[in-house]
């Protein structure tokens, strides 16, 4: 295999990393290890969330450079273990070339399991409402509040909706079902429902990978990050807010 | 019997959302992460004496930050797994709601309150991120003796 193929298949793993919500060093830091273990020179590489770029010497002294683009990126968490793992075996050249090809396309096409995560949106829904002090009534409005989020938010990516909408849109489907709910005298008390479901959509993620991002010394990816965040928490304050204006759900 | 109860539904709702964020092979990462999540809120239950939710937001997300870091490496898995999973009890998710709420009421006192305290929640989650991976950081150097040279 030629070194082109395996540059290749590096730009592939720094995608797919980036791809599934990895930190802005975590990313340059593999592509660097993998690039330094085929013994390539002259390494520079950066990212961004949406962006990296790698430009290198090849064994034969001709200069290469490559970018990748990834536009939407979203968490999965198992993809990012076993990509973590297929780096570390790579830069310690513990691996041959047909291997690395099959692992990739192994975690590439790996389907989607649906179903579960319809079991945690409804099981995270119904459990934070508990927390948040709700009862059997609250906790049953809940789980379906999250069992609709799902189907909600399902048709809102496949329809390709910007991430600050659906947040809105979403917070107010929340807020809704649960203040008729509270009108219809099914839920004694609506703010354990409202709060409990509003966990779905809070972006936890997004603080925590943005301060990572600003240790490891990425400004600017942390504070694109963290403008997200603040956006995020604005939008589902913005949705629930419209909906108890609306319904007088005081 | 209250704080039982959120435990045990803080353990729940955190591994629920093991699936939400594609851990579906790997489950005992999901374990793990409730687990550190339900410890974290357990610490904010145990400091409730000092009367300050920011400083035991801070205490309670700094064991989580560091337990997660200390897991990371026994485990050999990214730190981000852990934490993302063992911070959404302490997540300030009813602050945004009560903050909407005084607003839409009109009560503007109790509005900028809980915008303060919302936000301070916030700042005291990410600080206690940086101290605490810092810390490690600076572990990790001291252990392995490799020193950054100064220019």
């Amino acid at each position: 295999m030629n070194d082109l193929d395996i540059l290749n298949m590096i730009n592939e793993i720094g995608y797919l990393l980036l791809k599934h919500g990895a930190e802005i060093y975590r990313v340059e830091e593999s592509l660097k290890r993998m690039c330094e273990g085929f013994g390539f020179e002259n390494i520079e590489i950066f990212a961004i969330p949406s962006y990296f770029t790698i430009s290198l010497t090849l064994h034969d002294g001709t200069p290469y450079h490559s970018s990748k683009r990834s536009r939407v990126n979203r968490f999965h968490l198992d993809h990012l273990y076993e990509l973590n793992c297929l780096v570390r075996k790579i830069s310690n050249q513990d691996i041959t070339c047909q291997e690395m090809e099959s692992e990739i396309q192994k975690i590439k096409n790996q389907s989607l399991n649906l179903p579960l995560i319809f079991i945690g949106y409804v099981l995270s829904a119904a459990m934070f409402c508990i927390f948040f002090g709700g009862g059997i009534a609250e906790m049953l409005v809940s789980g379906i509040i999250g069992c609709i989020l799902f189907f909600f938010i399902y048709v809102m990516e496949r329809l390709n909706i910007n991430s600050i909408m659906r947040t809105i849109l979403s917070s107010m489907v929340l807020a809704t079902i649960a203040i008729v709910c509270q009108k219809l005298h099914i839920i004694a008390h609506q703010q354990s429902v409202i709060t409990g479901t509003l966990m779905l959509l809070v972006p936890g993620i997004a603080i925590t990978n943005s301060l990572r991002d600003i240790i490891g010394g990425d400004y600017v990816s942390g504070l694109s990050r963290m403008i997200e965040a603040i956006l995020i928490a604005a939008s589902i304050a913005i949705g629930v807010g419209i909906m108890m204006m609306i319904l007088g759900g005081v | 019997m209250n704080a039982i109860l959120q435990c045990i539904s803080a353990f729940i709702g955190c591994f629920g959302f093991t699936f939400i964020f594609r851990i579906h092979k790997n489950i005992k990462f999901g374990i793990i992460g409730s687990i550190i999540g339900t410890l974290g809120w357990i610490i904010y239950l145990l400091t409730e004496s000092l009367h300050n939710i920011f400083i035991q937001t801070f205490i309670a997300m700094f064991c989580v930050s560091l337990l997660s870091e200390m897991l990371a490496r026994i485990f050999k898995a990214p730190a981000t797994i852990f934490v993302i999973i063992g911070c959404f009890p302490l997540v300030p998710g009813s602050g945004i709601y009560y903050t909407m709420l005084y607003a839409v009421q009109g009560m503007n006192n109790m509005f900028m309150d809980s915008l303060l305290s919302t936000l301070g929640i916030g700042f005291s989650i990410a600080l206690a991120i940086l101290i605490s991976s810092s810390i490690l950081q600076v572990y990790k150097r001291i252990k392995t003796k490799n020193y950054a040279s100064i220019e």
